[in-house]
């Protein structure tokens, strides 16, 4: 099995590694070996609290920070040394979002353009198209949501190979957030390789291949949603009509997770092959509704870090 | 090496507060230059000067007026006692017969071999001491004149010999300059006072003086006609001789007192004297007072005054206003305000405000080296720097050639030399902002450090002008000429420009050294930092 997976991952072509990256900044804040790479085509989360690292991993990246140990390499470029050589393949939304001293989003774009030697502007009109931006307007006087978006549209107009969103989606609203969601999975069908930090799961879960979750400068875990998503298990909620039926169910041999009977509900973990059984021993009731509780990120995670604080305080204990 | 659209984005940015700057300090130059030029500042400084000058013409004529006085009074006097005392040995105490026989003895002692001291011994021999000093003055007389005892030889007699005795006692106490020139005026008055046939040297000297005087020190106050035009109609022959009769007649009045003075003192102090144990007494203490009593008679306003107020104001006569208010005033402190303040915000803006705010991101996004980054926004902020001097040199020189006033004393080359200087001097100071804004993250630090320190030494700029030189010395604090080493605004050198002296070039270039080095060394730490975008 896992020599597979090794065939597997030489099979496919990194655009950027991240090999033992840390930033210390002293006082247990900074990064601190982080490792993983990011597959050509696929779309890789960073969550994680504030403060946690992912703004500087990705700063990293950029070649904004020099790294304290290990390297960053950007189809084999170093991204601190070769620094202005990796941006030809980036895209770049930052955190902080603050425009030149410019006139309007137009203005700026066109300035951009310069900088980047674009002269075909379809792709921006496109995207602005899409996200309803009006460019014309002051760039001072822009909404933190307008901003979000002029930026996008910088970030993306000159058709990178790879895109770096930090919290692209802050200050977007709902209506917005999904039409950027929808932008960023087109560039995942054109072949785009994309690394977005948010701290909301959901995001996430959406469009990424991948999550990361870093917590305290450190890879917690990573992963893969298809894993998460073809599960071996699955979870059931039943709702019984009468008191009677509730009990009954509680006699079959399944795994209950939950018990709450003044709803006369019981939560299963079943594995998903025995599915069709107990739809089959569902028959002999009279069932309310059933639902099932999607296995999500968030509860992953949460997970994880729940039992990272057990073995460290299984550490202590010792 | 250099970014394009990031230069243009730094245009746009920063056009702004440079064309107001830049409008504000042309305008002011262009006003400092009309004022200068058509108010006429001076005005009061000429009549200074034209004090100074009258009241030297005056000083000089009192003092020599009163010199010449005692030495011809002197020489008179001497002249008349001698001429009457010759007179009475020759006609009063040997009678014509007497003379022709000692003469005649004389001569045949001597002609039988005899010298002239062996000849006068024999014929001296046995005789009173009255007639010893008669034949011994009548031979040397004889040897001079012959045996003619008229009036005029022996006027002529008295006149030669007792020239050379005053002419090398003024060559001791004057100078052989003054003594050959006086030779001269007192032979004439001499001769004049003899014909004049007036018996008082005194009163004699008293108008004659001013009568000669006149003539010779008109011409040498024409020196000093080149100053101003009024001296000419100032300064009469006419003037002058009241002037310098006037101060005889007050100096001849002070000495009389004096003398009567002394006189009393010394008979009261020392009752034993005779009448000549006084007179020598007097005349020593009256040689002293005459010393000191012409300087002080002739002193001018300027010799009255305490001696450092009186350098305060032959220097605030000197004192040259358009290049002290252009030069050192303009362009080193009012002239250079905006530009630093200029110099302040624009290299914050240029570099740490973007990095501070997040859009530094924008530009190292897109594959421009930061090298370039630094490099484009130091050739912008310098560029910038050096077409606003441009402006200024161009309004300066406009100014000047319209204004065109003999009362500014500042040329076509001084102002461009004032303008390349002011440049250079603001190329430092850009060279010390920039690097803080290169090195610093936050906008704050940048502003606050490198803000700082061009405020600083504007400042100490300002406060070292009360202490420097171009100030004149009524007005100056000279402690707070330590304030101008602090500053390295004192290496731009407009006294130095001004007065044509090349020390002010490698002043600049100290300073050309210091903005290159600190635009390396921002250059090299904006490579070499971590940014926060």
């Amino acid at each position: 099995m896992k020599e597979k997976l090794d065939n597997k991952i030489n099979q496919i072509e990194e655009v950027i590694e991240v090999n033992n990256l840390t930033k210390d900044y002293g006082e247990g804040r900074g990064i601190f070996n982080i490792t993983f790479s990011l597959h050509k085509g696929e779309t890789l989360g960073f969550v994680g609290a504030n403060g946690a690292g992912k703004t500087t991993t990705l700063r990293n990246i950029m070649g904004f920070l020099k790294p304290d140990g290990g390297s960053v390499k950007i189809h084999g470029l170093d991204s601190w040394e070769d620094s202005e050589k990796t941006k030809k393949y980036i895209g770049y939304v930052p955190g902080e979002i603050a425009f030149p001293d410019l006139k309007s989003g137009t203005v700026f774009l066109k300035s951009q353009a310069e900088f980047l030697n674009v002269t075909d502007m379809t792709k921006a009109n496109e995207i602005i198209e899409k996200l309803q931006l009006d460019p014309t307007a002051n760039l001072k006087r822009m909404s933190k949501g307008m901003k979000q978006k002029t930026a996008l549209v910088e970030a993306l107009f000159s058709d990178p190979e790879i895109i770096i969103l930090d919290e692209p989606t802050t200050g977007l609203d709902p209506l917005m957030r999904v039409a950027f969601l929808e932008l960023i999975k087109k560039e995942k069908e054109a072949g785009k390789s994309i690394i977005i930090s948010s701290h909301l799961y959901e995001e996430l879960e959406k469009v990424c291949d991948r999550v990361a979750l870093i917590d305290c400068g450190k890879i917690v875990n990573i992963i893969d949603m298809n894993e998460l998503h073809n599960r071996d298990w699955a979870d059931f909620k039943i709702e019984f009509y009468d008191k009677k039926d509730y009990k009954d169910f509680n006699k079959l041999r399944y795994k209950i997770i939950r018990k709450q009977p003044e709803y006369n509900q019981v939560t299963v973990n079943i594995e998903k092959k025995n599915i069709p059984n107990l739809f089959k021993d569902l028959t002999m009731f009279n069932v309310k509704f059933i639902s099932e509780i999607k296995f999500t990120l968030e509860k992953h995670f949460n997970e994880v870090i729940s039992n990272l604080k057990t073995k460290k305080e299984e550490k202590n204990d010792k | 090496m250099i970014s394009k659209p990031l230069f243009k984005q730094s245009c746009k940015a920063n056009i702004g507060i440079w064309s107001f700057v830049t409008l504000i300090t042309c305008f002011m130059l262009a006003i400092i230059i009309a004022v200068l030029g058509n108010l006429n500042v001076g005005s009061i400084r000429d009549s200074m000067v034209d004090m100074f000058v009258t009241d030297a013409i005056e000083s000089t004529t009192q003092k020599q007026s009163m010199t010449y006085y005692n030495i011809t009074e002197n020489a008179l006097t001497t002249y008349e006692s001698q001429r009457v005392s010759l007179n009475y040995l020759l006609n009063q105490t040997l009678s014509d017969e007497q003379k022709s026989q000692i003469i005649g003895a004389y001569n045949s002692l001597v002609e039988n071999g005899k010298s002239d001291n062996e000849a006068r011994e024999i014929l001296l021999f046995g005789k009173e001491e009255n007639e010893k000093l008669a034949i011994n003055t009548l031979i040397t007389y004889y040897l001079a004149q012959g045996e003619n005892y008229t009036q005029a030889d022996i006027n002529y007699f008295v006149l030669r010999s007792i020239e050379e005795e005053i002419y090398n006692s003024l060559v001791e106490s004057e100078g052989e300059m003054i003594a050959q020139g006086t030779k001269e005026i007192i032979s004439q008055a001499i001769s004049d006072f003899t014909e004049s046939g007036s018996d008082n040297a005194s009163d004699f000297a008293t108008f004659y003086i001013p009568q000669t005087l006149k003539k010779i020190l008109i011409t040498q106050s024409f020196d000093y006609q080149d100053r101003t035009l009024s001296i000419k109609d100032y300064f009469t022959e006419e003037k002058l001789g009241d002037i310098s009769l006037s101060s005889i007649i007050s100096y001849k009045a002070q000495l009389d007192v004096k003398e009567k003075e002394l006189r009393e003192k010394i008979s009261t102090e020392n009752p034993t004297f005779t009448q000549e144990q006084i007179d020598e007494e007097v005349d020593k203490e009256l040689q002293v007072y005459k010393a000191e009593l012409i300087p002080s008679l002739s002193s001018s306003i300027l010799d009255d005054l305490p001696k450092d107020v009186a350098d305060a104001l032959t220097e605030l006569g000197s004192l040259d206003i358009s290049s002290l208010v252009i030069g050192s005033m303009f362009f080193r402190m009012a002239g250079i305000l905006l530009p630093i303040v200029y110099i302040i915000m624009a290299s914050n803006n240029l570099m740490a405000s973007q990095v501070d705010s997040g859009s530094m991101a924008y530009v190292l996004s897109t594959p421009t080296k930061r090298r370039t980054v630094s490099i484009t926004q130091m050739l912008f902020l310098v560029g910038s720097l050096f077409a606003m001097f441009v402006c200024t040199t161009i309004v300066g020189l406009v100014s000047l050639a319209i204004v065109n006033s003999s009362a500014i004393s500042i040329g076509y080359v001084d102002m461009v030399l004032f303008n390349l200087g002011a440049f250079v001097a603001m190329f430092a100071i850009s060279g010390i902002c920039f690097l803080a804004s290169s090195w610093f993250n936050r906008s704050k630090l940048s502003m606050s450090i490198g803000g700082g320190l061009s405020m600083f030494f504007l400042v100490t700029t300002i406060l070292g002008l009360f202490g420097s030189k171009v100030i004149p010395s009524a007005m100056r604090i000279d402690a707070m000429n330590y304030f101008n080493y602090f500053s390295i605004i004192s290496l731009y050198d407009c006294e130095s420009i001004m007065s044509g002296s090349l020390t002010f070039l490698w002043k600049l270039a100290i300073l050309l050294g210091i903005g290159i080095v600190t635009y390396i060394i921002a250059i090299f730490k904006f490579k070499k930092k971590d940014l926060p975008l």
